[in-house]
């Protein structure tokens, strides 16, 4: 079944952000979610139509409780995480010879990176690529975890007002590179692994250019850079 | 609720500032609940379903872009599916007693950028609106839509795709 024919994506995405969509259809869904940019962008569409449908809804009030609930298990975690991030920072610096096969100017730009750039949530990584550009000053920071993919920006990264970086893997079968969607040009981003990682699948990761929102055509159009995963 | 004042806060809470995401959590709660509440129509359900997407929000602040919709748009999705997941791994059923609040075309306080949509889902035979709604708002399957409208499954099918691919073709002019 042709999942990138527009018709059947918007069919599908329309049911799966009403709630329709069920069981295995859905699942298979959410695969197709995060490995096809265009299906990713049309669920969006349609998450930003009908869920406009809620405006009139009177609010109403939960009980005290509940923020209470979300208060611990955000910010004690954050604060177990901060901790524990400060004690692996203190104790982990002989670690960093596991990178020995760099060069020791490229090992000192990436511990400055790491521990300069903020997290969006604190993670162990299993794995890490980085974008250097021509004169190997990293780019992008791309860490792994068990369940999320965060890359991070560095001020090295060149503005792009009217175009977008973008994500790809390599799969290491040489089938076509997939999508893993726009990147920032600062900041951090994060997204969940895709399936392609977690099973061992990928031969590079690429960033290539593209017109404002991403490729038109679901393959890279300029590719710019390439970068390999390294496991921890 | 305005996309100015929620965006500032979640930046805030992609840097870890918890004063920022107590701030969007006072904001939004309400109305997040509402749409919770009358998906899961447990309250214990609808808690649990809130304590976990805003959990999902503090972790995931940073994933947020502008194609997603308004930050509040954004909020409403994670805490959609969040209630869905809820519905399928609890089996939550809709009481009998489920009202037929399907009016969705009955909006008195939208604004310009919302207007369209209303006129499109005015457009929709009631039959399509109201298929959809219960799917929408109650989180209801295409079997429970069946039995609470009394209609062969085949034509509620119908009924949602074909009013969902009228809404599309109305939204595009």
């Amino acid at each position: 079944m042709n999942y990138l024919n527009r018709e059947r994506r918007h069919a599908l995405a329309a049911e799966y952000v009403l709630g329709t969509l069920r069981g295995k259809a859905r699942d298979r869904y959410k695969k197709l979610l995060m490995e096809h940019e265009a299906v990713a962008r049309t669920t969006w569409y349609w998450e930003r139509q009908l869920n406009v449908l809620t405006s009139p809804l009177p609010a109403q009030s939960p009980s005290d409780e509940v923020w209470k609930r979300i208060a611990a298990r955000t910010f004690e975690l954050q604060d177990t995480q901060t901790k524990t991030d400060i004690e692996k920072r203190s104790s982990a610096k002989p670690g960093w010879a596991m990178w020995g096969g760099l060069a020791a100017t490229f090992i000192l730009a990436a511990l400055l990176l790491w521990t300069r750039l903020p997290t969006p949530e604190d993670i162990t990584p299993s794995a890490v690529a980085v974008f250097n550009n021509e004169s190997q000053a990293p780019l992008w920071l791309v860490e792994i975890s068990d369940e999320q993919l965060v890359v991070k920006a560095t001020r090295r990264v060149e503005e792009q007002r009217s175009k977008d970086y973008e994500l790809w893997i390599v799969p290491d079968d040489n089938s076509a590179p997939v999508s893993l969607g726009v990147i920032p040009q600062s900041g951090v981003w994060q997204r969940p692994v895709h399936p392609l990682i977690t099973q061992n699948n990928v031969k590079a990761l690429a960033v290539s250019l593209e017109q404002k929102g991403g490729s038109p055509s679901g393959q890279p159009t300029q590719v710019l850079f390439t970068a390999t995963l390294e496991s921890t | 609720m305005e996309q100015e004042e929620l965006l500032p806060l979640l930046y805030r809470i992609g840097r870890g500032e918890q004063q920022a995401f107590a701030s969007l959590y006072e904001k939004t709660h309400g109305h997040l609940y509402a749409v919770l509440l009358k998906m899961l129509r447990q309250r214990e359900l609808a808690e649990e379903a809130l304590q976990d997407a805003f959990v999902q929000i503090w972790r995931h602040a940073d994933s947020y872009h502008r194609g997603r919709g308004t930050v509040l748009t954004w909020m409403i999705s994670i805490a959609r599916y969040r209630a869905l997941d809820i519905i399928r791994y609890k089996k939550v059923r809709p009481e009998q007693s489920l009202e037929d609040d399907i009016s969705i075309g009955d909006n008195t306080q939208i604004n310009d950028e919302k207007t369209k949509l209303y006129h499109c889902i005015e457009e929709l035979d009631n039959d399509q609106r109201q298929a959809i709604s219960l799917a929408y708002f109650h989180g209801l399957s295409h079997e429970q839509v069946k039995h609470h409208l009394g209609s062969p499954l085949g034509t509620v099918k119908s009924w949602i795709r074909r009013g969902l691919n009228n809404l599309m073709r109305c939204l595009s002019l």
